[in-house]
């Protein structure tokens, strides 16, 4: 039941109509959620858990953000694509939820958060600077970089995540997250300075890795 | 104004700084980029420190997406019908009463024992759909003595179409007494047929299971079948 057969071809051929999305929506078309769903719940999914402290919460926001477009879809104007204003609200439900987790969980927990994530980085690594080839395994690597992401400051992270992880141009970070230009490209730069800098203490970069140090056009 | 921070910041320096994001990612092009370029050759710590971001950036995309647990699609598409339904009948108060309680007020007269589910759920949707019945079978799960389990159990069910002689069900109940996910054990359905299951599924509601005492999740098994009006005990 994952897949649907696209007897909705006005809205699954792939092409960004976006405006006959929107209206099929205020419309209460059935096609028109389906399509909706079918194309937003997996990028948002993956954005939503990227940002939250806590991805096991994942599904309830996407819920949430997906309750929120239907709701709202009436009064979305069309001055940003319905991706970005989607992803907007993605961004805002994560950081809302991020705050009520942090004051919930802050006081009952206390410190043993970062004892448990300090003893989770002794199972991962028995060695403090390993090189990435070094790593035994695929899921040890990407344990290490979630890991890495995750510590990024959240502001920097969304930013990090909506570029290299969803391929947004600079200009369509900057509807989502409601900030100049500038302010993206400086927290882009933060971020991801952030995360190598986390990665840094776990795996050795610049050493031995075949990355290009100028990428190719 | 966010500055990157550089150990030595000579004016070149900050001007390949603003631009070393666009850079890393390959979005900087012409002349931006052949300024950048051409410092980065000069520039020992400042071509260091593009290579990292480089290297960061590659591995952050190696993460890939994650993918969204299945059982999220069903959420989203009652959701999706609930919402649709509510802008259909431009009700607001749609979302305040749904069918179930409409079909719970219905029943108030007959002085049936609401609470007791299935039984008064049976009798109601064999008045409301006459020539479909309805059976509930659970799966209680083997790892726990029957005597300390109890399955799940309808509360309420909503009518729906179909047009084969018998359909079957299968139900996956969390604690909170919701459908997770659903599964058809005899064979796929087409789209029409699944939009009808899930359309009732949202107005379909659960005594969760228990356990020890404690509401945890089950499975449930409904079968609905084509039959003559039968009078049920
Ligand atoms: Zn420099």
């Amino acid at each position: 039941m994952t897949s649907r057969t696209s007897a909705d071809s006005r809205f699954d051929n792939g092409a960004p109509e976006e405006p006959a999305l929107a209206d099929g929506l205020r419309a209460g078309s059935e096609d028109a959620y389906e399509a909706l769903i079918s194309r937003y719940q997996q990028p948002v999914f993956n954005l939503v858990y990227r940002l939250l402290e806590d991805p096991g919460d994942a599904s309830d926001v996407v819920q949430e953000v997906f309750l929120k477009v239907f709701r709202n879809v009436g009064s979305f104007r069309g001055t940003s694509s319905l991706r970005t204003w989607i992803y907007r609200i993605a961004v805002n439900e994560a950081h809302n939820h991020r705050r009520w987790f942090t004051r919930h969980r802050r006081n009952q927990v206390g410190l043993e958060t970062e004892d448990d994530s300090a003893r989770h980085w002794q199972e991962v690594l028995s060695d403090h600077s390993r090189s990435a080839f070094d790593l035994v395994s695929d899921a040890e690597t990407r344990a290490i970089v979630e890991q890495a992401l995750a510590d990024v400051n959240p502001a920097f992270r969304a930013a990090v995540v909506l570029r290299d992880l969803e391929d947004m141009s600079y200009e369509e970070i900057a509807e989502v997250l409601q900030v100049s230009l500038g302010t993206v490209k400086s927290r882009i730069l933060r971020g991801r300075e952030a995360l190598r800098r986390n990665l840094e203490g776990r795996v050795a970069l610049g050493s031995g890795l075949e990355w290009a140090a100028q990428p190719a056009e | 104004m966010e500055f990157p921070i550089v150990s030595r910041k000579t004016l070149a320096c900050w001007r390949a700084g603003r631009k070393l994001s666009a850079y890393a990612d390959r979005s900087l092009a012409g002349a931006a980029r052949e300024s950048v370029t051409a410092h980065l050759a000069e520039c020992g710590e400042c071509a260091a420190r593009a290579e990292k971001l480089v290297q960061a950036r590659e591995m952050l995309r190696t993460l890939g997406h994650v993918k969204a647990p299945r059982e999220l699609t069903t959420s989203l598409r009652i959701i999706a019908s609930r919402e649709r339904a509510r802008r259909v009948s431009g009700n607001p108060l749609f979302d305040f009463e749904p069918l179930w309680m409409r079909m719970r007020n219905w029943m108030q007269p007959l002085a049936l024992p609401f609470a007791g589910g299935i039984v008064s759920t049976l009798v109601l949707f064999s008045m409301l759909v006459p020539g479909y019945d309805v059976s509930v079978r659970a799966a209680s799960p083997a790892d726990v003595p029957t005597a300390f389990y109890t399955d799940p159990s309808v509360k309420t069910i909503a009518p729906f179409a179909f047009s084969s002689d018998e359909l079957v069900v299968e139900l996956a109940i969390d604690e909170q007494g919701r459908v997770v996910d659903y599964h058809l054990p005899n064979g796929p359905a087409s789209a029409p047929l699944r939009r009808a299951i899930e359309n009732s599924l949202l107005f379909t509601t659960f005594t969760p299971a228990m356990a020890f005492g404690q509401p945890t999740s089950g499975r449930v098994r409904l079968s609905f079948r084509r039959s003559h009006i039968e009078v049920r005990g």
